[in-house]
């Protein structure tokens, strides 16, 4: 390698090096220095979470059916006090059954929901993986394979 | 007489369809051209049925014909003109029609546009399949879903009316049919894909042909889902635009695989690879939009969207069922003559960037399907009503979209087969240093958040890539004497643009779900409160009344500008909510509804205030990403194609004299091998 190429290509890493440095040093001052999680935003995801008893499909966030604004009181007055996410998720489960929430309970299979994917996926790329390595340049040919040629 | 003529031109697209697929079928198996060529006039009448169907419902509706149950259900004298013809698709049966109406014109544009070649395989059994749909739903007005039959007894003297959500918007007027027009549209590459797979063409050819409609379906279904979120923001009254609502997602699920395909149709087209993969792509997406009619016209799923339910399910199911098992089937069979000839030679090319970017769509699908019907299985298993919502749908897919942008930020500087890290520095410098910019630019403006700032900076990097491959294109026609506009058309180029379309929408979706904020004021006739940052001054409100409905309208200056949030009552449904929006490109909306109003608008009223940052960034997005795909559609430039090729890439090949063979003038005999038409049968 020539002493101009060497020398482009250090420079071309110590770009780069200054680049990441620069994102990572931004980044993580964007995310140290941000709000924290103040209690409107709790607000606003648990309303997000919970179901509008009066609505098909919609949470209490997204509805002003009556119920959904009393609930969203009811909510803000919880978190107010010092209520933690759990204990407000119990307290609506408790009042309104198991499918008040929009993301099911562990007896509502919640567990499944999130693993099947997790499972399925894993296949997938296991399955890419295999499919890559068997495919690799230089592999052999499966047996039988290529006879017709 | 409406409903007589209505009939008549259901039962001749019936029979037209019918005999058509008959007589194409028999053509087929007897190697009968001209019995193809007959049955192929069937279009004719399918064409002349349909129109008949679609003037009969639109005069009862227009001249208010309650004799009909459709019109008496769906229609009312006061209401508007607008709503009267857009009424033919506000409930099962009409809707069917119109996707009859959908199917049929593009039945009749494939065979005028292969009307030189019609008795070629490959294209009359891609008219079969096409024609066998057609019975289908030309039977389901027949039969389960008929939109002419008449009420019993006398009619009424007028009807019930839209439903009051279908009658608030303009947008009803064009969104119903933008995604129709692109889930109808999936038929014809499904149908030669079918065909590929029936007569053993399976080269590249029929992807080819396909390539410019299976676009044009993407860019409507895509425009067509924006619509939806633009409608929902305005009408639903919560400041949101998609709620991760079974209907919504249903739409979703087609345009995943589709998107996926797109991607991954360039890897078969420019190196023969993944022929299994894009075949299941393709079936998977016309399936879907089968499963999502299943989903929003059975009454299964509950959600705000369903404006019908029927005893349509079994009858839809099974045809799901009916195409999953032939696709699948077929592929099976076939299955000895898709190996593809290559592989992928490097991870770190645009093919294996391809792929992964395929996995993670059909991840993203997988994600939606199995949290939309997830409550299903849960009821027939345990009776146990539980409910997925946009909690689940946005911690699952939160992650792939960000992987999805990362990899639309990378693939488009890649090369095929290999390459190497000097390049892939030396093509990213400019589009990381854009997106480090961008954060920079962000932290420096006051934004905080991992989530948001790195969205952010991922679509400044995909933005540069982007704007690299345009700015290059451009050069490069304008150096080769083409013209510099050439550098916006063509598949890759209009992709890009595409790319910049997305890149908004997900700068757009970042800044509003991490930084809306919602919140309520009541105030008095002129007062005054600051919100959010915002000033709102409430002017007054006053009471009107439309012959279809009535409500208070609110006058509400909001840094400035008037706007008049509204709230309606319908016959049958009250409390709908008209939010007044001021809109700003950079800082975003504050959308403003009316919460509670006394009776007569007199008094205090309560204001629903939601910031909602850079939404207007979702609409302009998808405008772009609409703009990119007509691009897309134009011819580009040739490319020379990526050897080793399976079929030898229609690029690749030129005739005796220089010039590359049209795509159109090609049928392939067996994969590998490309040749003229008429050469082969």
């Amino acid at each position: 390698m020539s002493r101009a190429k060497r020398g482009s290509l250090l420079a071309s890493r110590l770009a780069w090096s200054l680049l990441a440095a620069i994102a990572v040093a931004v980044l993580a001052y964007g995310s140290i220095h941000g709000n924290p999680n103040s209690d409107k935003a709790r607000v606003a995801a648990l309303d997000g979470l919970i179901k509008c008893p009066a609505c098909q499909d919609l949470s209490i966030a997204q509805s002003n059916a009556p119920s959904a604004v009393a609930l969203r009181h009811e909510v803000s007055g919880f978190v107010a006090r010092g209520w933690s996410d759990g204990r407000i998720e119990s307290w609506v489960t408790a009042r309104y059954g198991a499918g008040a929430l929009l993301v099911p309970t562990s007896a509502g299979g919640g567990e499944a929901l999130y693993l099947l994917p997790v499972a399925l996926v894993g296949l997938g790329v296991g399955g890419l993986g295999w499919y890559l390595w068997r495919r690799r340049p230089g592999a052999k040919a499966p047996a039988g394979g290529g006879s017709a040629a | 007489m409406n409903a007589l003529l209505g009939q008549i031109g259901v039962a001749l697209g019936l029979v037209s369809a019918a005999g058509g697929t008959i007589g194409l079928l028999i053509g087929l198996l007897r190697r009968s051209d001209a019995l193809i060529r007959a049955a192929s006039r069937a279009i004719f009448g399918l064409v002349a049925g349909v129109l008949l169907a679609v003037f009969a419902m639109e005069h009862a509706l227009l001249t208010h014909d309650f004799s009909l149950s459709y019109v008496a259900n769906n229609n009312a004298r006061q209401t508007p003109l607008l709503y009267d013809i857009t009424g033919m698709w506000s409930a099962l049966q009409g809707s069917i029609l119109l996707w009859a109406l959908i199917l049929t014109g593009y039945l009749a544009a494939m065979y005028r546009r292969f009307r030189h070649r019609v008795t070629d395989r490959l294209f009359a059994t891609a008219g079969l399949v096409g024609m066998a749909i057609a019975t289908y739903f030309f039977g389901l007005m027949a039969g389960p879903a008929n939109p002419f039959l008449t009420v019993a007894g006398h009619p009424v003297s007028n009807g019930l009316g839209p439903n009051p959500l279908l009658q608030d918007n303009p947008l009803i007027a064009v969104h119903p049919v933008f995604l129709y027009l692109g889930y109808v549209g999936f038929t014809v590459p499904f149908a030669f894909a079918i065909a590929a797979l029936v007569t053993g063409r399976l080269g590249e050819g029929w992807l080819v042909e396909t390539r410019r409609w299976t676009v044009t379906a993407w860019a409507f279904l895509t425009v067509g889902i924006v619509m939806g979120a633009w409608w929902s923001y305005q009408v639903l009254g919560w400041g949101g635009f998609w709620a991760w609502d079974p209907v919504e997602n249903a739409a979703l699920l087609p345009w995943l695989c589709a998107t996926a395909y797109l991607h991954s149709v360039m890897v078969q087209e420019r190196r023969g690879l993944l022929r299994v993969w894009n075949l299941s792509l393709l079936i998977a997406t016309y399936s879907l939009t089968i499963l999502g009619t299943f989903l929003t016209r059975s009454g299964v799923i509950v959600s705000v969207h369903a404006f019908s339910d029927s005893g349509l399910g079994p009858v839809l199911i099974a045809f799901f069922g009916l195409v999953v098992a032939a696709g699948v089937g077929l592929i099976a069979w076939r299955g000895d003559r898709l190996h593809s000839p290559g592989s992928i030679d490097s991870p770190v090319s645009r093919e294996g960037a391809f792929l992964v970017n395929n996995l993670l769509f059909a991840a993203f699908a997988l994600v939606v399907l199995i949290g939309t019907v997830f409550p299903l299985f849960v009821q027939a298993l345990s009776h146990q009503t539980i409910s997925v919502g946009a909690p689940y749908f946005d911690a699952v897919t939160g992650p792939i979209g960000f992987a999805l942008l990362f990899f639309m930020a990378v693939a488009p500087v890649l090369p095929w087969r290999s390459a190497s890290a000097e390049l892939l520095r030396h093509r990213l410098a400019i589009p990381a240093w854009l997106g480090v910019l961008v954060v920079v630019a962000c932290v420096a403006g006051g934004v905080r958040g991992l989530t948001p700032l790195a969205a952010f900076g991922l679509a400044g990097v995909a933005a540069g890539s982007a704007l690299r491959q345009l700015v290059l294109a451009t050069i490069s026609a304008h150096r080769s004497g083409a013209g510099a506009w050439r550098g916006i058309v063509g598949r890759a180029n209009g992709g890009m643009v595409v790319h910049l379309g997305v890149v908004m929408v997900a700068c757009g979706l970042a800044a509003a779900t991490s930084f809306g904020h919602r919140s309520t004021v009541t105030l008095r006739p002129g007062h005054t409160a600051v919100v959010e940052g915002h000033t709102i001054s409430f002017l007054s409100a006053r009471h009107f009344t439309h012959p279809n409905d009535n409500g208070v309208v609110a006058a509400v200056v909001v840094d400035g500008d008037r706007i008049h949030p509204a709230i309606s009552n319908f016959p049958g449904q009250e409390g709908i909510g008209t939010p007044g929006i001021d809109s700003s490109f950079f800082s975003g909306d504050l959308y403003v509804t009316i919460d509670a109003a006394p009776p007569g608008g007199r008094g205090p009223v309560t204001f629903g205030i939601v910031a909602q940052p850079m939404v207007m960034w979702l609409w302009i997005g998808g405008f772009t990403i609409g703009i990119g795909a007509l691009l897309a559609a134009v011819p580009g430039r040739r490319r020379r194609g990526t050897e080793p090729a399976s079929a030898g890439t229609v690029w690749s090949r030129r005739s005796p004299a220089g010039r590359p063979i049209a795509p159109e003038a090609e049928v392939e005999s067996a994969p590998g091998v490309v040749l003229p038409v008429g050469s082969q049968r």
